[in-house]
């Protein structure tokens, strides 16, 4: 071990530590992963404890594996705050990034020799943190939701907020997802409890669809009227938009349900919560909810992100606050 | 009223809180307000088992100076003790606790947390065992929005036009300030709103203890230069809020340089509408919501200090000497009616009841020069020191009029001969609580039958009011025992009311007159003492009502004067009529032992007493509103009493 040529005084301790800088910026909270269909994967990661807290994006092709995903690597993006979402825009040259400090922004790459990132736009209107991006309208209009409660729809072709349901509810957004087969309806889901049903054209909510009996983390449409949803005390809900204010409790976790994952195509959900466990279940028509893969070893923070692989079934990608990129294999 | 502006600047998130503090002091903020854990950043949270790793970064990034004097600690804003759900509640308050705990330890001067209803009975709970296991806690700074949007929506209105949008957020904190008992180290945080509601609802407001206001960036408009500036409607209201000692905190997105907003509102203040010379303002700076017992010259002597303090008063010794004037010249002419030039030249005697230091001495041979009259100038005083100070100057300074000083109490004392005029200062804030009755109506005897009493009317007055500031600070007086507040609560204080809110109009409640009438007996014939005087009867009561306009809380009432001197010549403290530039009273606050919560259309009855024995003077008061009624305040004196 290298013997610090420095002696400092014991009693400047703290002053020192106000300004050697050396050992910060790991970055090692990774918060969300996106698979391009060409293969091109989107890692976005935080700092949270850290003297500095601020964000970078990992963006590397040829699918999730092990060897491309160097932990310790320099990312790609490097942002002043973290990041809680973002988004590949259409092609896996340009991705849309949600910032803690508010802005959203798009980078895009040249398909030169260093693979260098530039920020190609960049807007700050959310009051507070952008929690959540979704695609409208692919290449064309995207939805952010935010800790100040709002919810913008964006052009990304000028970044220009088109529409901005200011205060669409009291507390911070979480969760938003654009109804299945269409491209303009799309749910929200807020720690004020409420789940509620917008179309890009009225300014106004369509409708609350359910006010639950606690904060609203994570919501998916299974298919045009049924929305899962997980909420902050550990339970995974149904609702079925045709029958407003009627939700049947599916599955209770022992933590604040975060992410779920619908696998396009089926009826598997994958779950994670505010814990180190990944679930997998099948959601049948009824309301019987099987659970089919579990695994609370593989990591070892807070599980954040989830994906799906897009070509074998069996396959599933997480994310976690540990830092690491986990591939599981789901089989019946 | 503070002399400057405080403006603070709220970061979203603070990636490095060093450059983030020192880009703020950069721009002339004071302070900054900051989540102190990342908000995104959830934790396994169970009591007992602590992880290595920590929730947040070091503290020793800052300095302790920065912390405990430029650092606002947000909570993070997830955290609903009060959910419906009782995992998330549980699961919450060890959160909230942890947070709390670790800002103790960091010293913050405030922590903010917002409320999002009026269901706050575990918050309450917890930040009370937090105050009670806390040497030095910080300030708790509970945020809420001018209007709930949701209720505005849901009504499908114009936010403008829903009142109960407005009611709303202002039930929120005044339950859980309630829940708190009041606490005077739990403030409002009030984030304004792009549209303003009535009048009546901001006044309210003002009536709460405001120790922020929010001023997002969204509501500030571009001029034309590009600078970004305040409708008018929000000028005002900022400057009220900072005049009753609100700091302000800039937050949200950069719409424009965060320089810029800070400069705005530092320029905003200076321009203020200049307000009237009021020598009020000057002289009550730094005694607003200032609690003080109220003198009791009958029972103590006053201290020359005190005396200073109350010649200065531009205003109310210039009333005295006009109705000395007035008195004199209609004297005169009602001798001239007579047609006799040996009455009209006659000797004025003219008798200062508590003559103090003499001012009201001088104000009556001004009156004298004014007038051309001769007058016998005799001063009562029962002070010794004081009478030192008149005998010296009439010695001194006054050795060629006819002046004589007489030691004593105007109660017992017999000179001859009998007074034209009589002039006395002996009001309290609340017009008799000084026992001018009881003073004057002894010294009935000194006057001559026909004579004049200056002043001859003053009239109480109260109106309900809402302040918990007052109303903490009056039960936390003086003394930390459970029987101290108790009787805290049972007493008039003197003090600068600032931050409060009339609840309704100012209204009579006592009148008394000088001369005074006896009381007649059943014959009625007047009743006189052993010395001939008529026997008077200084025992009153009222009841007043008055009806709510709009909920709220009342937490006692605001008590006033006037008082008619001789002629049209008068001085008032009632705020209506208040006497331009008198400074030597301040109001009284009259609290109530319980607050009690008012409704829109409710009517409050209020029952006051004088009541009086040998020794000494009380008031006693009860409240009523719908079922409600507090008990009877000061009951035979027992907190609270005038000694005669």
């Amino acid at each position: 071990m290298e013997v610090s040529n420095k002696i400092i005084p014991p009693h400047l301790n703290a002053e020192v530590y106000r300004t050697d800088t050396t050992g910060t910026s790991t970055l090692s909270y990774l918060d969300y992963i996106r698979i391009h269909p060409d293969g091109t994967v989107l890692i976005g990661c935080s700092e949270l404890t850290g003297r500095y807290w601020n964000g970078g994006v990992n963006i590397f092709k040829n699918g999730p594996s092990g060897d491309n995903f160097i932990k310790e690597a320099k990312k790609n993006i490097n942002l002043t705050s973290g990041t809680a979402d973002g988004c590949f825009i259409e092609n896996s040259n340009k991705v849309f990034l949600c910032e803690d400090s508010g802005a959203v922004s798009i980078w895009t790459t040249n398909d030169d020799a260093w693979k260098q990132w530039n920020e190609e736009l960049s807007v700050a209107e959310h009051d507070d943190a952008v929690l959540a991006v979704e695609c409208l309208s692919p290449g064309k209009e995207y939805i952010t939701a935010g800790g100040d409660g709002n919810v913008k729809v964006w052009d990304v072709n000028e970044l220009l907020c088109i529409r901005n349901y200011h205060s669409a509810h009291t507390m911070a957004v979480n969760t938003v997802s654009v109804r299945t087969k269409s491209q303009k309806n799309f749910a929200t889901g807020s720690l004020d409890q409420y789940i509620s049903l917008w179309d890009e054209n009225i300014s106004k909510p369509v409708c609350d669809v359910i006010k639950n009996d606690c904060g609203i983390r994570c919501l998916r449409w299974i298919d045009e009227y049924r929305l899962l949803f997980g909420d902050e005390a550990g339970w995974i809900s149904l609702v079925d938009i045709r029958k407003p204010g009627v939700s049947v409790k599916l599955v209770e976790f022992p933590a604040a349900v975060h992410q779920i994952v619908i696998q396009s195509g089926s009826s598997r959900v994958a779950v994670c919560c505010d814990n180190k466990t990944v679930n997998v279940y099948e959601i049948p028509e009824d309301t019987n909810i099987r659970n089919i893969y579990k695994n609370g070893s593989m990591h070892k923070g807070f599980v954040r992100g989830i994906a799906w692989d897009l070509h074998d079934n069996n396959i599933l990608y997480t994310v976690g606050w540990d830092g690491e990129l986990i591939k599981h294999c789901i089989s019946e | 009223m503070s002399p400057d502006i405080s403006c603070g600047l709220e970061y979203l998130i603070t990636p490095d809180l060093q450059a983030c503090l020192t880009e703020a002091l950069h721009c002339n903020y004071s302070f900054i307000v900051t989540p102190v854990v990342h908000p995104r950043f959830r934790r396994p949270y169970v009591s007992s088992v602590s992880t290595v790793g920590g929730f947040t970064r070091s503290d020793m990034i800052l300095s302790p100076q920065d912390w405990t004097s430029r650092i606002v600690a947000k909570i993070s804003p997830y955290i609903c003790v009060d959910s419906m759900s009782p995992v998330v509640r549980q699961r919450h308050e060890d959160c909230l606790n942890e947070e709390l705990s670790y800002c103790r330890g960091l010293g913050v001067p405030a922590i903010m947390l917002p409320l999002r209803s009026s269901n706050t009975n575990n918050l309450a709970r917890i930040l009370q065992t937090y105050n009670e296991t806390s040497h030095h806690p910080s300030l708790i700074w509970a945020s809420v929005p001018m209007v709930s949007t949701r209720i505005a929506q849901r009504n499908n209105q114009d936010v403008e036009e829903s009142e109960e949008a407005w009611n709303e957020t202002w039930h929120w904190w005044s339950k859980f300030h309630e829940r708190l008992d009041w606490d005077k180290r739990v403030g409002v945080v009030l984030e304004l709103s792009a549209d303003l509601p009535a009048q009546e609802i901001l006044k309210r407001w003002l009536g709460e203890p405001v120790k922020a206001i929010i001023v997002p960036t969204s509501i500030f408009h571009n001029n034309k230069k590009g600078y970004p500036v305040l409708s008018r409607a929000h000028q005002q209201l900022v400057i009220n809020m900072v005049e009753h000692e609100a700091q302000v905190i800039v937050s949200g997105a950069r719409r424009s340089n965060i320089e810029y907003y800070v400069q705005y509102l530092f320029r905003m203040w200076q321009r203020r509408p200049y307000k009237a010379d009021d020598p009020m303002l000057s002289y009550a700076k730094g005694w607003e919501d200032y609690l003080q017992t109220p003198l009791q010259p009958l029972a103590d002597n006053l201290d020359t200090h005190t005396y200073n303090v109350f010649e200065k008063d531009p205003v109310k010794y210039d009333q005295y000497q006009k109705a000395i004037t007035q008195a004199l010249i209609d004297i005169r002419q009602k001798r001239q009616v007579k047609d006799n030039d040996q009455i009209v030249n006659e000797l004025c005697v003219i008798m200062v009841l508590g003559a103090g230091r003499g001012p009201l001495v001088r104000a009556t041979l001004n009156a004298a020069d004014i007038t051309q009259t001769k007058v016998k100038v005799i001063a009562v005083e029962k002070n010794p020191c004081a009478v030192l100070v008149l005998a010296a100057q009439a010695r001194e300074v006054w050795r060629d009029r006819d002046v004589i000083v007489i030691p004593g109490d105007m109660r017992q004392i017999n000179l001859s001969p009998k007074a034209d005029i009589i002039v006395s200062e002996l009001l309290g804030s609340w017009g008799d609580n000084e026992l001018s009755p009881e003073c004057l109506d002894g010294a009935a005897g000194l006057l001559k039958v026909d004579g004049i009493s200056i002043p001859n009317e003053y009239n109480s007055y109260v109106a309900p009011i809402s302040s918990a500031r007052l109303w903490a600070a009056a039960k936390a007086a003086s003394s930390n025992s459970a029987q101290q507040r108790d009787k805290n609560l049972e007493t008039l204080w003197v003090v600068y009311m600032q931050n409060k809110h009339d609840i309704a109009e100012t209204k009579l409640v006592f009148t008394f007159k000088h001369p005074a009438k006896g009381t007649r007996d059943h014959e009625g014939k007047e009743v006189t003492d052993y010395r001939g005087l008529p026997l008077t009867d200084n025992r009153r009561s009222a009841i007043v009502s008055w009806v709510v306009k709009q909920d709220n809380v009342m937490h006692g009432f605001g008590g006033y004067f006037d008082c008619s001197l001789y002629g049209k010549e008068m001085i008032s403290i009632v705020p209506s009529t208040h006497s331009p530039g008198m400074i030597s009273w301040f109001p009284v606050f009259i609290p109530i032992k319980t607050p009690l919560r008012v409704h829109k259309g409710e009517v409050i009855t209020a029952t006051f007493w004088r009541c009086v024995n040998s020794r000494r003077v009380w008031y006693e008061w009860i409240v009523e509103v719908g079922n409600c009624t507090t008990p009877l305040h000061n009951p035979n004196g027992r907190s609270s009493e005038m000694l005669l």
